[in-house]
C-alpha cells in the first residue's frame, strides 16, 4: 500500500523555502497555483499577514486549480521554477487525497 | 490611588463557558475591579454564525484591547475546525503559556505545599499542525523548534523567575532522543541561563520529570518546556493540586495576553448550574494582577481560598454539592 495505490491522487505540493520575511514567490509556476504560505503552521498569505514573529522557513502550498491528478514530473518542474525565481527550497511534501479525502492538514487561519 | 479603568475583551466561549463567565464577572464586579468588557464571540456560536471558530475582526479587537479573559471553547475532534485556542495563540503571537500550580487550602490531594510555575512554549513544536499522509500507510507531523522561539521562551522563564523571586528554572526536554529539536531548545535554555547569575538552572528528561512530579513535586520551582510536553505536564501538575477545575492559565505575548480556564467546555453539564468557575476566576485574578489591580486580585483570591477551605460551598467536581450560583454567592460574601 503506497503512493502508487489507485485510491491515491496527487493534488499538489508543500514546498518549504528559506527566506527572511514573507517570500514573494510567483503565484503561478508551471501551471500550478500558489494557494497558501504559512509560517510555523500559521497562514501568512493570502490576506493580511498577522503581526507575528516570522521564522525563516515558509511553507508554500501549490495546487492544480483544475484538480487534475499530478505526477512526479510536475514536482520537478515546480522545484526548478522556484529555483529559477531565486528561492532556496529545503523540503517538499506531496499533497495526496486518499479515497477522495485530503491527506494533509489546513494551516492555522486557513 | 485607584487604577485607571481597563478595557478587556471578554470571550464567554461555549458549553459551560457562558455560565462560568457570568459567575466570574459577578465576582470581579463585586470585588470592585475597575474594568469594562468588550465582548466578542468565539467557539461553536461563532462557527454557527460565520463558519469560523473566531473571526479576524474578533482577533483584531483582542489585539487592540491587549488583554482578554476567555471561557472554554469546544474544538471539534478530527476533521473540521482548528482549535480556537491554538488559533488565538498563534495569530496573536502569545508565545508562552503560564500555569501557576499551587496547593489550595481545603482541596485534598496526596501532596502538600506544591508551589511551582510552568512556562510552556506556546507557538511551535507539533502545534504548527503541519501534517501529511505520505502514503496510505504513513502519517507524518512536522515538529518545528526554532532557536529564536526557544530563546524568547527561556528568557521569559528567567525574567518571570526573577520577578517572582523564584530560585531555580528547570528545562524539561527529551534531548536524549530528539537530539536536534530538543537539543536546540536545551542549548537556547543554557545560553539564556548564563545571563542570569542570580537564578539557578538545571534540566531533566521529561519522562523522569513526570515520575518525580508524581512522587515529590515540591522539589520543582519553575519548569520550562516545549509546547507538547508543556501541554501534557501542565495538566499533570493541575492534577497534583486538585484538577483542571481550579487551574489558572495565561497566554502571554509581547502585545497581548489572554487569560483562560485551561479546562474544556464540558458540554455534558452545560446549562445545569453545576460548573465550577474557579479556574476561570483564578485566571481572572492573574489578569487583574497583569492589569496591576493588585488589591482586587488579592481580595478575590483570598475569598476563593476561604470558601474552599471552609468546604461548605464546594462544587461537585471538588466533592461538594454547591451549584455554580451558590459557590459564586459564597465567594462574593467573603470578599
Amino acid at each position: 500500500m503506497g503512493l502508487l495505490n489507485d485510491k491515491v491522487k496527487l493534488v499538489g505540493f508543500d514546498v518549504f523555502v528559506v527566506n527572511q520575511g514573507l517570500p514573494k514567490i510567483p503565484e503561478k509556476i508551471e501551471g500550478l497555483t500558489l494557494s497558501l504560505i504559512s509560517n510555523r503552521g500559521t497562514k501568512v498569505w493570502p490576506g493580511p499577514t498577522p503581526n507575528i514573529n516570522l521564522t525563516d522557513v515558509h511553507r508554500c502550498r501549490f495546487i492544480d486549480a483544475s484538480r487534475a491528478s499530478l505526477t512526479h514530473a510536475d514536482a520537478l518542474k515546480l522545484l526548478a521554477g522556484i529555483d529559477k525565481a531565486g528561492f532556496e527550497w529545503v523540503h517538499v511534501e506531496k499533497l495526496i487525497e486518499i479515497n477522495g479525502k485530503a491527506g494533509f492538514s489546513k494551516a492555522q487561519g486557513e | 490611588m485607584a487604577k485607571a479603568q481597563s478595557k478587556i475583551t471578554l470571550i464567554r466561549g461555549d458549553g459551560i463557558g457562558p455560565e462560568i463567565s457570568d459567575a466570574v464577572m459577578q465576582i470581579i464586579e463585586a470585588a470592585g475591579a475597575n474594568i469594562v468588557y468588550d465582548e466578542v464571540e468565539a467557539g461553536l456560536c461563532s462557527i454557527e454564525k460565520t463558519g469560523q471558530g473566531i473571526t479576524a475582526e474578533c482577533m483584531d479587537i483582542i489585539n487592540v484591547n491587549g488583554v482578554a479573559l476567555k471561557g472554554p471553547t469546544t474544538t471539534p475532534v478530527g476533521g473540521g475546525h482548528k482549535s480556537i485556542n491554538v488559533t488565538i495563540r498563534k495569530a496573536l503571537d502569545l508565545y508562552v503559556n503560564l500555569r501557576p500550580i499551587k496547593s489550595i487550602p481545603g482541596i485534598e490531594t496526596p501532596f502538600k505545599n506544591v508551589d511551582l510555575l510552568i512556562v510552556r512554549e506556546n507557538i511551535e513544536d507539533t502545534y504548527g499542525g503541519i501534517e501529511h499522509m505520505q502514503s496510505t500507510d504513513v502519517a507524518q507531523c512536522l515538529r518545528l523548534i526554532t532557536r529564536s522561539g526557544s530563546l524568547r521562551a527561556a528568557r521569559f522563564a528567567f525574567e518571570t523567575a526573577r520577578k517572582l523571586k523564584r530560585k531555580t528554572v528547570t528545562c524539561v526536554h527529551k534531548a536524549n532522543i530528539m537530539k536536534i529539536t530538543d537539543g536546540l531548545f536545551l542549548d537556547a535554555f543554557r545560553e539564556v541561563a548564563a545571563e542570569y547569575s542570580d537564578i539557578q538552572f538545571n534540566d531533566i528528561i521529561v519522562d523522569n520529570c513526570c515520575m518525580q512530579l508524581v512522587t515529590k513535586p515540591q522539589q520543582f520551582d519553575v519548569l520550562l518546556l516545549p509546547n507538547l510536553f508543556g501541554d501534557i505536564v501542565s495538566d499533570l501538575c493541575a492534577g497534583l493540586i486538585g484538577g483542571l477545575g481550579i487551574a489558572a492559565g495565561a497566554n502571554i505575548g509581547t502585545r497581548a495576553a489572554v487569560f483562560e480556564a485551561v479546562h474544556g467546555s464540558a458540554p455534558d453539564i452545560a446549562g445545569k448550574g453545576l460548573a465550577n468557575p474557579t479556574a476561570m476566576l483564578l485566571s481572572g485574578v492573574s489578569m487583574l494582577r497583569h492589569l496591576e489591580q493588585l488589591d482586587v486580585a488579592d481580595r478575590i483570591e483570598n475569598a476563593v481560598f476561604k470558601v474552599l477551605k471552609e468546604g461548605k460551598w464546594k462544587t461537585r467536581d471538588l466533592g461538594g454539592t454547591a451549584s455554580t450560583g451558590e459557590y459564586t454567592r459564597a465567594v462574593i460574601a467573603n470578599l
